[in-house]
């Protein structure tokens, strides 16, 4: 199987410069220390984007391809990444140019089929912190959307999304809209005319064939040729035929006019509808605010998942805090917004039919305004009407900008509508009386209503059906896909269920080691309607919702176990997998045996571990460097470049690479102390007072400082007088103070005097040598000393 | 299936790829009759590179569209 022998990328993401990743050979695990913002998450990205042409956190922000190149790399140069493999042949150089253009090396056979292959079978290659982080915050139904991405199964909520989304937006559209609403405006038109309902052309020409009936003329109506040629024969036989014109157009302008007076009443309809939702919305600054907070807080809630800021960083202030909370904080006033966005989303609705009506109300006066045109004599209606058409545009465009922008919109048109109204109703009456006023026989006037009646029975029905089409055609579509999404639903459900069930005797058992004392067992995921649940026995009890005993580290444990079994599953190609900074909020109880589980159940694999935890990063390197694992960090160097160097072995050696660097924080010179005292108190088996779970990890230096103290001052009294030992309540005073928001300020020389004492004081017990702590497994008797491993440093210890 | 996978070993099925039963199901979806062949049209061209909302919608309006003309 195919394992990483090297990565390089060169001006790509965090990287401007190249960052060699040599993973040896034979291709070794590694685990790889940085600091936040240090370039960890760059290699993720690269390998990501190698392998799938796109890195999915900055797609989903839509931050695409653009956001690959390093934004200090030069125009004409080429961002690359490059992965050697343990098959030489598969090596290749992936580029991207600054037009965005991408270009690979190897275009062998081999290597497309390998990636290709990789693609299809979608091969599980790297976790992230936030797979984990929205699997365990998440509520049941959005759970197993993350559980879907973290085995690989994002393809099917993919497809499930875009049907629905598109079904919603399809059914909002306002041309479906405003069909539906015509629809039965048209339909009683048509009974107006008819005195009954047409829904086809055979009812319409049957319906023609009854109104030509005793007229006398040779066509039969059985067509649409025939129904106008029945038409045309009726105008033929009128005696007066220029009489009969004028009044047809009298009669149509009249029809125009009418329609125009329904549109114009129309306008008043939506306007007040839109303008009540809306003003419903901007009914208080407050609401406002919220609704441009709830666009704020869903950037924020995306800016984290994206990883747009550093770990553990809240994205507006810069200020550390757990990103756990900070986004179970944004998610509950995200959902506390709930009523605005309701309110939002009706005035939204509304807006769409208000634009709509006021586009039809448009197209009526410019139909009218063409046939007053045609029929003349209508001069003092014209401006009146073209005043409404121009203002239905005013307020087509205040509507459309001051949504946007949720300021109130003053939408003053009522002296137009009604002016229109008003005009439409005289010049109807006008055109009626003008009609009228033509007289004709009562022969031609019984072929003139009959033709009339024709033509706007014609007129009505070919709307009703351009109406009834464009709704039908909506609404087939909008079934198809209802059709399409119940039918995926099924299938999704049964996807998910299946693969779970496969993978659930793997993941019980990574999760157990993980947690082995916990009287767990039994652990299944089960799909319901929308969601996953987990079903599992605690102490032999069936437990249900389980999420009553599951605590956020323990839905981390299983996120974990599910990828690591989907993996197994399906990497039938790749036998590497990179964890990136999976730990961040990862229970301190089970970390180790994280580490423990990835020795004994992934040693065939080769595992790549990325991470800024410091503290796991040490177990890492006692744990895994022994077993072959190489350990290095990132640093960034002049110029702004990253570059991987191999890991300081010790405390010493990492506190003086800060110092040299500038870095060193009390926050972490404390950690490093009470990391120094642990390992102290453990090798000479220091006893401390007995604490459960985290808080047995959470000790502070001066306690643990203060038990070494009794355990010398018992075995070995006299390396209490040193000066180290007594600089110590100092020291321990200085970064306890200084690690902590509100403390003291310190000076640099508070820092750099702390971090002597701190080196000074591991002098006491470490080796330099070896790099080992003297230890009471290593006490010679009749000597009276403990040594460490190498037999350099020794300690007097009284039996 | 690789004969060294696990899974291969105690004999149970390879598991599909979210992606192909995706696939598989769009491909069944050609066959049924009660669905808008044009809706269908629009899923199976875009599928499965260009299938978003946006790019679905504009298939569908220009489907909408030809129906018209």
């Amino acid at each position: 199987m195919i394992r990483l022998r090297k990565v390089d990328l060169t001006g790509f993401r965090g990287s401007p410069k190249s960052l060699l990743i040599d993973f040896g050979s034979p291709s070794r695990s590694m685990a790889i220390y940085g600091d936040n913002a240090a370039g960890k998450s760059s290699i993720t990205d690269a390998i990501e984007w190698f392998y799938f042409n796109k890195v999915e956190h900055l797609w989903r922000e839509n931050c695409k391809s653009d956001a690959l190149r390093n934004v200090l790399l030069p125009a004409k140069d080429l961002a690359t990444v490059e992965l050697g493999f343990n098959d030489p042949k598969l090596d290749c150089k992936k580029s991207i140019n600054s037009e965005l253009a991408i270009s690979q090396s190897n275009r062998t056979a081999d290597f497309i089929q390998y990636l290709t292959k990789v693609d299809n079978e979608h091969e599980r290659i790297t976790l992230r912190t936030f797979d984990i982080l929205y699997f365990t915050l998440q509520r049941k139904t959005e759970r197993r959307k993350e559980l879907e991405r973290i085995i690989g199964y994002e393809a099917l909520d993919k497809f499930s999304e875009t049907i629905a989304s598109t079904l919603y937006q399809l059914e909002q559209t306002p041309e479906y809209i405003t069909a539906r609403s015509n629809f039965q405006t048209h339909q009683k038109d048509i009974l107006k005319i008819a005195n009954t309902n047409v829904s086809s052309d055979d009812e319409l020409f049957k319906l023609g064939q009854r109104f030509i009936a005793g007229l006398g003329i040779s066509t039969s109506i059985c067509d649409w040729k025939t129904y106008e040629n029945a038409s045309a024969e009726l105008r033929a036989r009128l005696h007066n035929k220029d009489q009969g014109l004028k009044k047809a157009a009298f009669s149509d302008c009249k029809t125009k006019c009418e329609a125009l007076g329904v549109k114009a009443l129309a306008v008043v309809r939506v306007i007040d509808e839109f303008s009540q939702a809306y003003s419903e919305l901007i009914i208080s600054q407050e609401q406002v605010r919220q609704i441009r907070l709830q666009g704020f807080l869903a950037s924020g809630k995306k800016a984290i998942e994206d990883q747009l800021v550093t770990v553990d960083t809240c994205p507006l202030c810069l200020q550390s805090i757990p990103w756990l909370e900070l986004i179970d904080q944004l998610k509950t006033r995200i959902a506390a917004l709930g009523d605005s966005k309701k309110k939002y989303e009706s005035a939204l609705a509304r807006k769409s039919e208000a634009l709509s009506i006021l586009s039809e109300a448009q197209r009526a006066s410019n139909e009218f305004l063409a046939s007053a045109d045609k029929v003349g004599e209508l001069n003092e209606f014209i401006e009146p009407i073209k005043a409404f058409s121009l203002a239905t545009q005013g307020v087509e465009a205040k509507i459309v900008n001051g949504f946007d922008v949720l300021k109130p919109i003053s939408i003053q048109i009522e002296n137009e509508i009604t002016a229109a109204v008003n005009y439409a109703t005289k010049a109807s009456e006008a055109l009626l009386l003008q009609e009228e006023a033509l007289e004709l026989s009562a022969a031609d006037q019984k072929i003139f209503d009959t033709v009339q009646r024709l033509e706007n029975l014609k007129t009505e029905f070919l709307r009703f059906q351009k109406t009834s089409r464009t709704k039908g055609k909506f609404e087939q579509q909008i079934k198809s896909l209802s059709g399409i999404e119940n039918k995926f639903a099924d299938v999704h459900r049964e996807a998910l269920q299946n693969a779970l069930d496969v993978m659930s005797e793997d993941i019980s058992a990574y999760y157990l080691a993980m947690h082995p004392n916990e009287e767990i067992d039994k652990i299944k995921l089960s799909v319901i309607q929308d969601g996953v649940e987990f079903e599992y026995r605690f102490h032999s009890k069936a437990v249900y919702p389980p999420a009553k005993y599951l605590s956020e580290s323990h839905l981390n444990s299983l996120a974990i176990a599910a990828f690591l079994a989907s993996a197994k599953i399906f990497n039938k190609i790749n036998n590497f997998l990179v964890l990136d900074d999976i730990i961040t909020s990862f229970d301190s109880n089970h970390r180790v045996r994280l580490l423990r589980l990835l020795s004994s159940e992934f040693s065939g694999w080769q595992v790549i571990i990325l991470t800024h935890e410091r503290f796991w990063f040490e177990m890492i390197k006692r744990e895994l460097q022994p077993a072959g694992w190489v350990v290095a960090q990132i640093e960034t160097v002049d110029g702004g470049a990253i570059r991987l160097k191999e890991a300081p072995k010790s405390a010493r050696e990492y506190i003086v690479d800060k110092k040299q660097s500038g870095t060193l924080t009390a926050n972490e010179l404390r950690t490093l102390l009470e990391r120094i005292l642990k390992q102290i108190g453990l090798e000479l088996e220091v006893k401390v007072a007995f604490r459960f779970n985290d808080e047995n990890e959470h000790r502070m230096p001066g306690e643990l400082l203060s038990e070494l103290r009794a355990k010398l001052n018992k075995k070995s009294p006299e390396v209490l007088k040193s000066s180290a030992f007594s600089k110590m309540s100092v020291c321990t005073l200085v970064t306890t103070a200084g690690s902590h928001d509100s403390g003291p300020v310190l000076s640099p020389g508070d820092l750099d005097a702390a971090s002597e004492d701190v080196l000074a004081f591991e002098g006491q017990f470490c080796c330099e040598h070896c790099g080992g702590y003297v230890g009471v497994e290593r006490f010679v008797p009749h000597e009276r000393k403990v040594y460490c491993n190498c037999g350099k440093k020794q300690l007097d210890w009284k039996e | 299936m690789d004969p060294e996978s696990p899974k291969a070993i105690s004999g149970t099925e390879p598991l599909k790829s979210g992606a192909q039963l995706v696939a598989d199901f769009v491909a069944t979806i050609g066959s049924n009759t009660e669905l808008d062949r044009e809706t269908i049209q629009a899923i199976v061209s875009l599928f499965p590179e260009k299938f978003t909302t946006n790019n679905l919608l504009r298939a569908l309006e220009l489907a909408r569209a030809e129906r018209k003309l």
